[in-house]
Order: structure tokens, then C-alpha cells, then sequence
């Protein structure tokens, strides 16, 4: 789950040639963008670290 | 028990992600423009930024039972003080957004979770995993793209090589001074007239009552500032055809201005070089030159980055005033340095002096009164919104050059040889990069092109463009024979063919 976050926010990154002025560019979009992959990835690992709790909370309501 | 204690201790999670967090806006702006800003440039605001997060860990937790929520409300803070200007901006692009109404969401936003923080019984050591993974990730987002520009060759332009002053024993004491002044932006007669219906006449009939050829209908080589003294400086058009990275990023064509053949060759022919501080990072200091007149406001306060990063962030309302005084300063301190500067030297000077004027922003009236423009960064493309801004702040330029110009003129022992360029003509939205209208491209390809050299009663060319300007001064200065490459014209485009001719459409301007 991670990599594919991971992998997206690359992409997010964009590396690819874009209109150059030569002045400063503050990006906005791609900062909210970022800061939206962070959420998510924090998402992800908190699934990761929660995960066996979460598996044994379903498997007792399953089971009850 | 020892044993157990080190064992919890290494369990916990250390609070990593509150340096991680403040470091990442300035990482993140130098990431996205790590072409345009000097590497060392992010060396005293990364000491000043990690500096004020360690002090306002330790205070806080003197305040805060729970040590661990400390880190939590610094993160937090950081990235909703340093994100607010983006937000802002974005959400302002589709309807009207007060600051005060954003302001207080993310006050009151960030007061709840101070509460919470506060407290909370919770250990919070997952958490402080999560946030400090997520911290290394955006951190080494930037860090990989950094990388990966410099990979592709976009190096930053402090790892360029540039050339260094050549000392040479030439003696040319009957020499003149030269003077490139390059005035950002200054549209030519066609542009003025056609977009603002306002005649330059007073300042073109001193011109020529001064002895200046002003080249009729004048035009650039290129539409953008880069390419545009990347070209003058070298004397050469760019081959964007067969190098399409080079027109459509920065790094060569900056690589080109700091290395530049005119400056080399003034050099080697035993002038002193002399810059001026323009605040633009390419022409804003030179290795080759003696001098960098007002190199004293490169100072990182007044610098594109800090500028950028403090008008982002919660000082988003007010940055234009902690700034505005010092980019006004700077430019006064440049047009007065200027004119003494030919009594500073025994030797001939060649001076190179890029004036981001009448370039946003517009902190200038036209009488040199101070005026606050809505914002303070030089890529601003708010041309249609401040007409009266830019003609305000062109007469002021207009009023000081030609307080220059007397100057220099009347008190140069040897008559100097002036050169007053526009680099490009307005700066106006273009609704198609692309497939610009060739209304747009007309307006964005008529500049102020003017010369003064005393020896020659007429240029050999009547419709010189600036690739031939200094092929026109070094054969007169130095007895070459260099060729006059053709005055053509090209607009760059992000996508293929990259860069189009537009030699024929700029062709025939007349005013409506």
C-alpha cells in the first residue's frame, strides 16, 4: 500500500517540462497536493500499525 | 530493570517530525525552483527555522505535562503558518476569499488542536511513528526531485562553472565606459500605444535629442527574460531544435548569462566589469565582475526565496509591507550608484545593470513616490489587473534614466557608449501558451531599444535586434568583423516543436 502511495506522489512530483518563466514558481497546487499524498501515506501507515487489532476487533464481531 | 527502562526507551518513538516539518516549506519551494535559487541560499533559513523549532520545543515543554503532544502542536503549526498563502491562493482563484475568514479557520483550527494535545492521556508513540514517516517522505520527495533535476541536467545554478576576472595589462585609457542597461520589461512604442493608448513621446524625443538611435518598431529575439539575455550576452540565437531542454528549462540558458561572451571579451580587452544587484538570481551577481553595485541588499531577507516562503505563509496579509521598503531601497540605491560609478574606476568599465523596472512590482509612482503593490513576487502575471501600476512605475523609470543619462553623459571624460534595452515587452496573460493570438505575441515582442554611441552618426542596421547589439559594439570598440546574425524572432512553447518563428507575424506593426 505504502509503494503505490509512494508511486503517486511521484507522479505527483511531475518532472515533466512545464512553461519555464526563470522567475520563482510557489507551486501551490502541487504543496496541497503533497501535503493530501502525506495524509494519505499517514493513513496507510497507521492501517500498517493497527492492522492485527483491527483484524482481531472483526474476527470477534464475526465470530459473536 | 536498567535493562527494561533502555529497552522501553528504545521502543519509544523519537519526535522527529516537528524539524521534519518545518524544514519541508522551504525545502519544498527550493525543490520546485532549485534551478533559480542558490543552494547556500537555503542555508540560513534552514539554521533560523530548525533554531526557532528547537526553542519552541523546549519552552513548550515546560508548559506541556505530555512532552510527546509538544512535537504534535509545533508540526501542526508549522505546516498550517506556512501552507496558509497556498491555500489561500488557491481557493481566492475561484471566488473571493477575506483573509480574516481564512485566518480564523485555521486559528481556530489550530486551537483545538492545541486543546486536544494538551489533554490527551494517550501515548501517542504510533502517532509519533506515522508523523515522523510522513515527514521523511515529504522531505524526501523534494530531495529526490532536487536529485533527479540535477540528473537531467537542470543543475542549480550554484553548481555552475563561471568564468573569473581576467587581469589583463592592456592599457585602452582612450577607451569609452559601456553601459548595458537592461529595463525588465519595458515595452516598446507599438505595446504602450495599442495596450495602454499612452504615447511615450517625452521620453523618446530626450532620447534622441541626446543622440540616441531608437530603433523604430524595435523587437527582441525572444519572448522571456532567460533566453532573451542568454542571447544578447552571447551574441548568438539558441538552438532550441536541437536542444529542447534548453528553451523550455532555465539551468543552460543561466549557465549562458553567468558565463557570458561579452563580459569575457570586455574582459580580456581590459575593462573592468561592473554589476549591478538586480535580485534576480541569474544576473544578480557575476564572478567576472569587479564590482556588484547594492550588493549589500543580497542580503537573504531580500531574497526571492525568503520573499516567497514569508508571502505563503500567515504573514501572507502583511509581507508586502515588511518588504516593499527594502526592494524600493535597492533599486534607488542602483540608479544612484550608477551614475557615479565612472569616477570609481581609471580603467575603462563595462556595466551591466538588469533593473527588474518597469517590471512588477510596482512599488514606484510616477513621480518616485512610494506606492504597496498587491504582491511582491517578481513571476507575479498581473499586468491586466494594474495597467496604472506599470505605466506609473515605467514614467518613474523613464524620469530616472534620463537623469542617468545626463549625468554620465556630461561627466564622462571620454563620451560612453549607452545601450537602454527592454529584455521583452509586456507581460501580459496569454490565454494559449501554446497558440499564442498574434495580437499577444505582438504586445510580448515590442521593446525599448535604444543606443548611444558617439562614433557612429547611424547603426549599420536600422532594425537591429539585441543578438546584434554587441556584435555592433565589439567591431566598433575592437576592430572586428564580426557578422550580423539575422534579426529573427522565436516564441518558446512547453510542448513540441518547442519553439516557433515568429519573425513573419511581428512583421508590419503599426498602431491601431
Amino acid at each position: 500500500m505504502i509503494d503505490i502511495q509512494f508511486t503517486s506522489v511521484l507522479f505527483l512530483q511531475g518532472n515533466l517540462i512545464s512553461t519555464v518563466s526563470g522567475y520563482l514558481d510557489p507551486s501551490s497546487g502541487m504543496l496541497v497536493l503533497q501535503m493530501i499524498a502525506g495524509v494519505l501515506i499517514g493513513f496507510g501507515i497507521a492501517i500498517k500499525i493497527y492492522w492485527h487489532k483491527l483484524k482481531e476487533k472483526f474476527t470477534r464481531a464475526g465470530k459473536n | 530493570m536498567e535493562n527494561t527502562d533502555m529497552q522501553m526507551k528504545l521502543k519509544q518513538a523519537f519526535t522527529l517530525h516537528p524539524f521534519l516539518f518545518s524544514i519541508f516549506p522551504i525545502l519544498f519551494i527550493f525543490a520546485m525552483n532549485s534551478q533559480e535559487i542558490k543552494f547556500n541560499e537555503l542555508i540560513l533559513p534552514f539554521s533560523i527555522i530548525l533554531s526557532l523549532t528547537f526553542v519552541i520545543v523546549l519552552a513548550l515543554g515546560i508548559v506541556f505535562k505530555n512532552k510527546k503532544a509538544v512535537g504534535f502542536i509545533v508540526s501542526i503549526g508549522f505546516l498550517l503558518f506556512f501552507s496558509y498563502g497556498h491555500i489561500h491562493d488557491l481557493v481566492s482563484n475561484n471566488f473571493e476569499l477575506r483573509h480574516f475568514v481564512l485566518e480564523s479557520v485555521f486559528v481556530v483550527f489550530f486551537v483545538i488542536t492545541v486543546f486536544y494535545f494538551a489533554k490527551t492521556k494517550r501515548k501517542l508513540n504510533n502517532s509519533i511513528k506515522i508523523a515522523n514517516t510522513i515527514g521523511i517522505v515529504l522531505i524526501a520527495i523534494s530531495a529526490m526531485n532536487i536529485i533527479s533535476d540535477n540528473i537531467q541536467g537542470n543543475y542549480s545554478i550554484d553548481f555552475l562553472g563561471t568564468s573569473e576576472n581576467i587581469i589583463t595589462t592592456t592599457i585602452i585609457s582612450d577607451k569609452p565606459d559601456v553601459y548595458y542597461i537592461i529595463l525588465d520589461a519595458y515595452a516598446g512604442d507599438y505595446a504602450l500605444k495599442n495596450y495602454f493608448g499612452y504615447e511615450n513621446n517625452e521620453f523618446l524625443s530626450f532620447l534622441k535629442e541626446n543622440n540616441f538611435h531608437v530603433v523604430p518598431d524595435a523587437k527582441p529575439n525572444y519572448g522571456t527574460t532567460f533566453l532573451s539575455l542568454a542571447s544578447s550576452l552571447n551574441i548568438q540565437h539558441h538552438n532550441c531544435l536541437e536542444d529542447a531542454n534548453f528553451c523550455v528549462g532555465t539551468s543552460k540558458a543561466f549557465e549562458m548569462i553567468q558565463n557570458n561572451k561579452v563580459m569575457k571579451k570586455f574582459n580580456e580587452e581590459g575593462y573592468t566589469i561592473v554589476n549591478s544587484y538586480s535580485g534576480w538570481t541569474p544576473t544578480r551577481d557575476f564572478d567576472i565582475a569587479y564590482s556588484n553595485l547594492c550588493g549589500r541588499y543580497s542580503a537573504t531577507i531580500n531574497s526571492e526565496l525568503t520573499i516567497t516562503i514569508i508571502g505563503k505563509s500567515m504573514l501572507n496579509p502583511i509581507y508586502v509591507k515588511l518588504f516593499e521598503d527594502v526592494k524600493r531601497d535597492q533599486v534607488l540605491c542602483v540608479f544612484s550608484e550608477l551614475e557615479e560609478v565612472h569616477h570609481s574606476y581609471d580603467k575603462p568599465i563595462f556595466v551591466f545593470s538588469h533593473m527588474v523596472l518597469p517590471h512588477h512590482p510596482y512599488v514606484f509612482g510616477a513621480n518616485g513616490e512610494d506606492v504597496s503593490p498587491e504582491t511582491l513576487e517578481i513571476g507575479w502575471q498581473g499586468l491586466e489587473n494594474d495597467k496604472e501600476g506599470y505605466l506609473n512605475q515605467l514614467k518613474f523609470t523613464n524620469k530616472k534614466i534620463q537623469h542617468f543619462i545626463t549625468k554620465v553623459i556630461d561627466e564622462s571624460e571620454i563620451p560612453p557608449i549607452i545601450i537602454i534595452q527592454g529584455d521583452h515587452g509586456l507581460k501580459s496573460e496569454m490565454k494559449d501558451i501554446q497558440n499564442p493570438t498574434d495580437q499577444e505575441l505582438k504586445e510580448r515582442f515590442s521593446i525599448l531599444n535604444a543606443y548611444y554611441i558617439p562614433t557612429k552618426n547611424e547603426l549599420l542596421d536600422q532594425n537591429i535586434t539585441p543578438v546584434n547589439s554587441f556584435r555592433i559594439i565589439i567591431n566598433e570598440l575592437f576592430n572586428e568583423q564580426l557578422e550580423m546574425l539575422p534579426n529573427t524572432n522565436y516564441w518558446t512553447v512547453p510542448d513540441p516543436p518547442y519553439i516557433k518563428e515568429v519573425t513573419h507575424i511581428l512583421q508590419g506593426n503599426k498602431t491601431n
